[in-house]
């Protein structure tokens, strides 16, 4: 989070309030009083930036930002059979929230929250096929594991999800995507 | 880590990226992608190139406008330029949009933004956040709160890009060098 905010927490934030507060000197200040936080950002810069690497992975058809005019998260078209898997289509959901502040380790919800990955956000990467299985990794609170980062997979709809704490050791978050999709062909390869 | 060349005890996912993004694309997206600023040998470790590679990958995108560098305690850090990723966002915004287009934009945020102050009771992302630190909020509460608050800040953001492509429309649709970066 950043440290100050342009509106006042307790006027209408419709966005207009970003020319009535004087610039300061620096760049990054300029930005943040036109953007309001530097999170909303962040989120936008990161999520482009993996729409670009996710085009160059060959498993990858298409890749776009949804909803296309606030880009809240990525969908992209897969190609199943890089992954050995028996079916037409499958899709892939990507969603980056950079800045986790408070995160559950302010009130102690969690020991280990951030042991198990190097990068601080809450982020998920799920695949999913149209005959029912979906899977994948997720780094956020779940009331069936502990901490954040986990698997989990579901081979039907009808079914319950499973869950299993995993780790990744990639320290940024270009890493971290190529680092998931290998973890994911992985995964998929032990269920083919 | 070695320079280009695959190295035995690097993991199978650098040598997928490797094969699929070239050295340049790698230090790119590394240093798009830093929450704070970082020296070379770090991005080099990440990017999976020499720290040599990485200094003059990082130089030609500070010649090109891309990445800022500062100094401190004798260490050069590197960090993306966040005027660079602005006038990009915005110009990706006004290609193929027309300026009604962008204004239902603008009122659709402005719409998300209303809906969320009044569901959450709250005129700011930030007053959800402490919100969330409450001891009466259970985890999954505390979660719904942050995620929101983020969903907000991005509707700020794009909001912000939306704006500036409306009140420039005019100029920097007929004159596109005018925002180039």
């Amino acid at each position: 989070m950043t440290g100050e905010r342009n509106t006042p927490e307790n006027s209408p934030d419709t966005g207009d309030h970003r020319t009535s507060h004087p610039c300061s000197g620096s760049v990054g200040e300029r930005v943040r009083s036109d953007g309001g936080a530097n999170s909303g950002r962040d989120r936008h810069r990161i999520l482009r930036e993996l729409r670009g690497e996710l085009v160059r992975h060959p498993a990858v058809r298409s890749v776009e930002g949804e909803p296309p005019d606030e880009y809240r998260e990525l969908r992209a078209a897969l190609d199943p059979s890089w992954f050995g898997r028996d079916t037409e289509t499958a899709s892939l959901r990507v969603t980056w929230i950079p800045d986790p502040t408070p995160g559950p380790e302010a009130s102690d919800r969690a020991n280990d929250t951030w042991i198990r990955t190097p990068i601080r956000a809450y982020y998920t990467f799920h695949y999913s096929e149209p005959d029912g299985l979906d899977c994948g990794f997720h780094c956020e609170p779940n009331p069936h594991v502990d901490g954040l980062l986990h698997y989990q997979k579901r081979e039907d709809a009808n079914d319950a999800s499973t869950y299993e704490l995993i780790s990744f050791g990639a320290r940024s978050v270009t890493g971290l995507l190529w680092e998931m999709m290998d973890a994911l062909g992985d995964r998929l390869d032990d269920l083919n | 880590m070695s320079p280009e060349e695959a190295s035995n005890d690097e993991p199978e996912w650098v040598g997928t990226w490797k094969k699929h993004a070239s050295a340049f694309d790698r230090v790119k997206s590394v240093t798009m992608t830093l929450s704070e600023p970082q020296p070379a040998p770090w991005i080099a470790e990440e990017a999976a190139v020499s720290p040599n590679t990485a200094r003059d990958h990082l130089h030609r995108l500070i010649d090109l406008g891309v990445v800022t560098v500062t100094e401190n305690d004798g260490t050069r850090r590197y960090y993306l330029d966040p005027l660079y990723t602005r006038l990009r966002d915005v110009r990706e915004l006004l290609r193929g949009t027309t300026k009604q287009e962008l204004s239902e934009q603008a009122a659709d945020l402005k719409n998300d933004i209303a809906a969320w102050e009044t569901e959450y009771d709250v005129h700011s992302p930030d007053v959800l956040r402490e919100r969330a630190t409450a001891d009466d909020v259970s985890a999954e509460q505390s979660y719904e709160f942050v995620r929101i608050a983020s969903d907000w800040e991005l509707a700020r953001y794009r909001l912000s890009l939306v704006q500036d492509a409306i009140e420039n429309y005019d100029t920097w649709t007929s004159d596109p060098s005018s925002i180039t970066v």
